[in-house]
């Protein structure tokens, strides 16, 4: 749903966007690197690039920023639209300015995606076809089962289901690096904070946020090249569902991933030395980035032929404005990720009954979970009879979680310094005057002739005081002025 | 004009549906060959068509031919059965599927149509081609998608690539399927190509909130695409596109279908001339 599509949009984008200027060329170098990249762009910026990247053949146009203004009206959204895409597009230099203010569409970038839009060159970037006909072809539904099982593998072991495997050495790595995982007292490792965050997104954003730890480890771990690997992701991405590719055709590198993705479940190989691979659906729609249109669709496979965890993709989640909640469900995984934020009522055959409270969405909250992705959580896994209504959860309660978040944030902590023991109410009245006139007080008592200013506020307000010590001695020693208080450091008001 | 400014009915995540409608009379394209060849233009639509479908991963597209005398689907059709042999086998390493897929069947399916001579020497009016049929058959079609789609996800938007000047005696129809596109809020882009200017699809760009635009350059024919009919109804929010904006408002008499300055209106909404 969008949060989440939004979510892992930003993530990869950000992770391109960290990457150096030549790192960049190196991968505009493929064009179906090309092609995934502009789909990451937003909407204007694409239409941009569009725009200006068949003009050079006609004649060499020289173009500035505000030449391009003139394409977008002249209304605050749209010069705010415009300004994100000139922005997001230089940072992933696609399209700078030069020297003398005019726009440059990089080189590299240009000729790929003209090679890519109109079918040019001889790249072989989306991917390599088995010239033999393969002889038993896995079907749609096979593969579909296979990134099923393989993917729920690696978040059974997150959550600790019994009975399954140990995963492979890769997945581990990743696990524990991106801190998903860490290990516990005997050694065990046990699912994190994070950990329970990252089950809450949907599929395609989980198989992004692992392939982006797993770019991380290939680089300083295993000494692969950041460009090849992300090349062989978005590759992926282009290609067919159902149809086989040569393995031949890879880099050796690319090979060596291979072997880590089909773990994942991104690919299928009959077996380790096989010379072909198909690719599944969570490869095909990585660079979709509608990943409710992709687990509809691997529902709509899946649920026909598997039993156990078919209904996982498919919403099966209904919630009544009462906070009672029915998921039709027998996964375990599903169920576990449930109890985060629900308080398990019943379990059926088919389903299970729970209750939204205070408590159990506190719990959630606790954890780290914000109420946004228990909300995203119960939206894009709806069941389909709950996605007809407008607006699809009962406003009632996502007000009352949203709420329930706010309850935690009711305590503001701020560091402080306290002024207390001061000898008469004159004086305290007047520090305190000064001190409310310039804006430091966070909390005054009369009665106990106490306040507290803000960190800025101490060096100026003791100064004042020992200022007007130091007049009243003066003018005749008589009292001693107001004693200062021990500041006391870090003590929490409530404003 | 306005009435299709629709910032608060189109997502940035919604799909689009881009149905081209091409005019494929042969009679008027080997007359202006000399500027700009059927064969050229089409090789301009098709990367036109694979830049459509590269803007978002679920854009989707139809092609009709608006011939002489038929009006055909291109893309997509219903049993390409006859060219699984070379579309579905081949897999070309050097070109994404979706292109590939697309761009062999309007090839080969345009190829089809001009092959088949009998509808061409058959139909009395070679002057102008079923612009009427055709976008008849666009409106059908996305009215089928739209249907089948329950979230209401895909956006349509017709885009006709003219060349025929305009028949008089398409003209009733060619309303109808004006009003049905308002009805529906489906934008009528057209892009005349060759001749003159035609009235009744200025009036259909003008009424559905389309654009309207003469090619000037006919080599630069892909530019003027990508620039004006590219951008999808999101984005046309926020941009100025370039278009006329002058638009002639004559109508064609019922009784003799020709084009009238003034006219007269019966009560049962008819208009009619006095060359009786």
């Amino acid at each position: 749903m969008p949060t989440a599509v939004t979510h892992f949009k930003t993530n990869i984008y950000e992770c391109l966007e960290a990457l150096p200027k030549p790192t960049l060329d190196q991968l505009y170098k493929e064009p179906a690197t090309c092609l995934a990249i502009f789909r990451l762009l937003p909407p204007l910026a694409r239409q941009l690039v569009m725009s200006l990247l068949f003009t050079q053949p006609i004649s060499p146009v020289n173009l500035t920023q505000s030449d391009l203004r003139l394409w977008v009206k002249n209304e605050e959204e749209a010069l705010a639209k415009f300004h994100e895409a000139l922005d997001k597009l230089s940072k992933l230099s696609i399209m700078t300015t030069d020297s003398s203010g005019y726009i440059q569409i990089n080189s590299s970038f240009r000729e790929r995606f003209q090679d890519c839009l109109t079918g040019g060159g001889d790249h072989q970037s989306f991917g390599v076809s088995c010239e033999r006909p393969a002889k038993d072809k896995p079907d749609i539904a096979f593969l579909d089962r296979h990134a099923m099982k393989q993917w729920e593998e690696i978040l059974h072991f997150m959550v600790g289901t019994e009975s399954t495997r140990q995963p492979s050495a890769a997945v581990l790595k990743v696990v524990t690096r991106a801190k998903l995982m860490k290990e516990g007292k005997d050694k065990q490792l046990m699912i994190t904070n994070k950990g329970f965050q990252f089950l809450l997104q949907d599929v395609n954003t989980q198989v992004w946020a692992f392939l982006i730890q797993y770019l991380d480890i290939a680089d300083e771990l295993l000494h692969m090249n950041v460009v090849e690997v992300l090349n062989f992701f978005f590759m992926l991405g282009s290609l067919e569902l159902g149809m086989d590719y040569s393995v031949e055709a890879l880099t050796p590198t690319q090979k060596q991933l291979l072997d880590d993705l089909a773990n994942f479940g991104l690919a299928y190989r009959r077996k380790k030395g096989s010379s072909r691979y198909y690719p599944t659906r969570l490869a095909t729609t990585l660079t979709s980035g509608n990943s409710a249109v992709v687990s509809s669709a691997v529902s709509s496979s899946t649920s026909t032929t598997t039993g156990d965890d078919g209904a996982t993709e498919q919403g099966f989640i209904i919630v009544e404005t009462n906070y009672k909640l029915y998921a039709y469900t027998e996964s375990k995984l599903q169920i576990s990720v449930l109890r985060l934020f629900c308080e398990l009522q019943t379990r059926f055959a088919n389903m299970v009954y729970a209750l939204i409270t205070r408590d159990s969405v506190r719990k959630a909250l606790k954890h780290g979970i914000t109420a946004n992705q228990i909300i995203s959580y119960l939206t894009s896994h709806a069941h389909p009879q709950m996605k007809k209504q407008t607006p699809l959860l009962p406003p009632t309660v996502v007000d009352q979680i949203r709420l329930w978040e706010m309850e935690r944030n009711r305590l503001v902590a701020t560091e402080c310094h306290l002024y207390k023991e001061f000898r008469n109410q004159g004086d305290y009245e007047m520090v305190l005057r000064h001190a409310t006139n310039l804006g430091f007080v966070i909390w005054s008592n009369a009665k106990k002739r106490m306040f507290s200013v803000t960190e800025e506020g101490h060096e100026h307000v003791r100064n004042y005081i020992k200022k007007k010590i130091a007049q009243r001695k003066t003018n005749g020693g008589g009292e001693a002025g107001s004693g200062i208080g021990t500041p006391n450091n870090g003590s929490p008001s409530v404003r | 004009m306005n009435a299709l400014k629709d910032t608060a009915t189109v997502n940035e995540d919604d799909a689009n549906l881009l149905v081209l409608i091409i005019d494929t009379n042969p009679l008027i394209w080997t007359k202006s060959a000399k500027s700009l060849s059927l064969k050229e233009a089409l090789r301009h639509l098709l990367v036109f068509i694979n830049a459509h479908l590269a803007l978002k991963h679920d854009n989707e597209v139809a092609v009709i031919a608006s011939h002489i005398g038929v009006s055909k689907f291109l893309y997509p059709i219903p049993n390409p059965s006859r060219l699984s042999e070379n579309t579905d086998q081949a897999v070309d390493s050097n070109l994404y599927q979706r292109f590939k897929v697309v761009n062999d069947q309007v090839i080969s399916n345009m190829k089809d149509l001009f092959e088949d001579v009998s509808t061409l020497n058959s139909y009395p009016d070679k002057a102008s081609s079923m612009i009427a049929g055709a976008l008849s058959m666009a409106l059908c079609y996305t009215n089928r998608i739209m249907r089948a789609d329950e979230i209401g996800h895909i956006k349509p938007r017709i885009l006709i690539i003219s060349i025929s000047p305009d028949s008089p005696y398409q003209y009733i129809s060619i309303m109808n399927c004006i009003f049905s596109a308002q009805k529906l809020g489906i934008p009528i882009d057209v892009c005349k190509v060759h001749s003159e200017e035609t009235v009744f699809l200025k009036q259909a760009a003008h009424l559905t909130g389309g654009r309207y635009l003469k090619l000037q350059i006919p080599q630069g024919f892909l530019q003027f695409l990508m620039i004006t009919f590219l951008p999808d109804r999101f984005t046309r929010n926020y941009q100025c596109l370039p278009g006329e904006e002058k638009v002639d408002f004559s109508a064609s008499c019922f009784c003799h279908k020709k084009m009238i300055d003034i006219g007269f209106l019966s009560s049962i909404r008819t208009v009619f001339n006095l060359q009786i």
